[in-house]
């Protein structure tokens, strides 16, 4: 089954919170769902789903050897579970063994639909352990000139590490002076999938500490997730034939 | 109607993008390379440049950094038009050099149009 990182390069375009509710949609279409918070500096799945780790054992626990994958997964929902990263900074002098991710990941296979990983910003180790642990890459941009350079340098690792990159999601997207879709996609030589607008119910959905499409169904954030995560698997069917299941 | 400054080696590039450009209603200067473009610089603010990358003297990549680190120049929107079409080569442009865009050859005459014309209402936003 496969594993999508969800990458983006340059932080702070709204990368997590796009895999986070692309989780939440994919699930509701009726696939079992594993999301990997891999973003191991900057884990923020626990915020997004309002989730208090308190001494819940992490991601960071799992590849420092102190915690097994049962131990690790957090159920959401019937369909949708979530290994969280730890927030805290001791977890992140810990020894963390990256090679560790790919265990994982193939564990979480055997047992869900689709594997999505919250994939770190940047181009160091964590970045690229997360990727090779993918089958498929999705890059989310903003549309401006060094998101497109930061998808661009994704597009270069996940070509050489041999990963398919099933298309581009622009986030913060629906202004009038944005670069055009057809433009970033004879730039970028991939098809942009979905464009999210720019929402004020998603830092609203943030406080709350519940999911964009689950808080406010019908935002209009939450509507092009929705588009996107029928996009997806649309895609998929035609890659690997997946077939949604009814229980974890 | 714009100001659009093409800068290429090549006469039969120069004369194509001069008939789409002139064909829109933008006047067009021209330069062979990069060192005559820097000249023409001194007396002309165009709306747009459009430069090669592949040039003898100067790269594109060169005249582009010397455009956007001069106080003169730098406002003035850059796309590259080239043949490398590699992902490096767009990251070296947008990034090191501090271009606003790229185009790769060979150019599709509508689809091109329809980009300058873009580029010249909305440039795009850096960050």
């Amino acid at each position: 089954m496969p594993t999508i990182a969800i990458a983006s390069g340059k932080g702070g375009v709204g990368k997590s919170i796009i895999c986070a509710n692309l989780g939440v949609a994919l699930s509701e279409l009726g696939y079992s769902v594993a999301l990997v918070d891999a973003d191991i500096e900057g884990a923020t799945q626990g915020l997004i789903f309002g989730h208090d780790l308190e001494d819940d054992a992490t991601l960071h626990d799992y590849l420092s050897g102190n915690a097994t994958e049962e131990e690790v997964l957090k159920r959401i929902n019937p369909m949708l579970n979530v290994v969280f990263g730890s927030v805290q900074l001791e977890a992140l002098m810990k020894e963390l063994n990256l090679e560790r991710l790919e265990k994982l990941v193939s564990w979480l296979k055997k047992r869900h639909d689709l594997v999505l990983i919250d994939t770190p910003p940047g181009f160091e180790e964590d970045t690229l352990a997360a990727i090779k642990a993918s089958d498929s890459v999705i890059i989310v941009l903003n549309p401006n000139i060094l998101s497109v350079t930061g998808a661009l340098k994704v597009r270069i690792i996940a070509k050489r590490e041999g990963k398919r990159i099933l298309g581009v999601v622009v986030n913060k997207g629906g202004h009038v002076d944005d670069i055009p879709t057809e433009e970033l996609e004879a730039i970028l030589e991939e098809e942009v999938l979905a464009v999210i607008k720019d929402d004020p119910m998603i830092r609203t959905s943030l406080l709350e500490g519940t999911p964009l499409v689950s808080a406010y169904p019908h935002s209009p954030a939450s509507q092009g997730i929705r588009e996107l995560a029928k996009k997806v698997v649309d895609k998929l069917n035609r890659i690997w034939s997946i077939n949604s299941s009814y229980s974890i | 109607m714009a100001t659009i400054m093409v800068v290429d080696d090549e006469e039969d590039i120069l004369s194509l993008i001069r008939k789409i450009l002139t064909r829109k209603g933008h006047r067009v200067i021209t330069a062979k390379d990069g060192k005559e473009a820097l000249e023409k610089l001194k007396q002309i603010k165009p709306d747009l440049i459009l430069l090669d990358i592949m040039m003898p003297g100067l790269s594109g990549y060169q005249v582009c950094k010397m455009i956007k680190q001069s106080n003169d120049t730098h406002t003035i929107t850059v796309a590259m038009l080239t043949v490398k079409a590699d992902d490096e080569d767009k990251v070296r442009a947008l990034e090191d050099s501090g271009a606003d865009w790229y185009f790769t050859k060979p150019i599709d005459v509508e689809r091109f149009a329809k980009s300058v014309e873009w580029l010249l209402r909305n440039p795009p936003k850096r960050g």
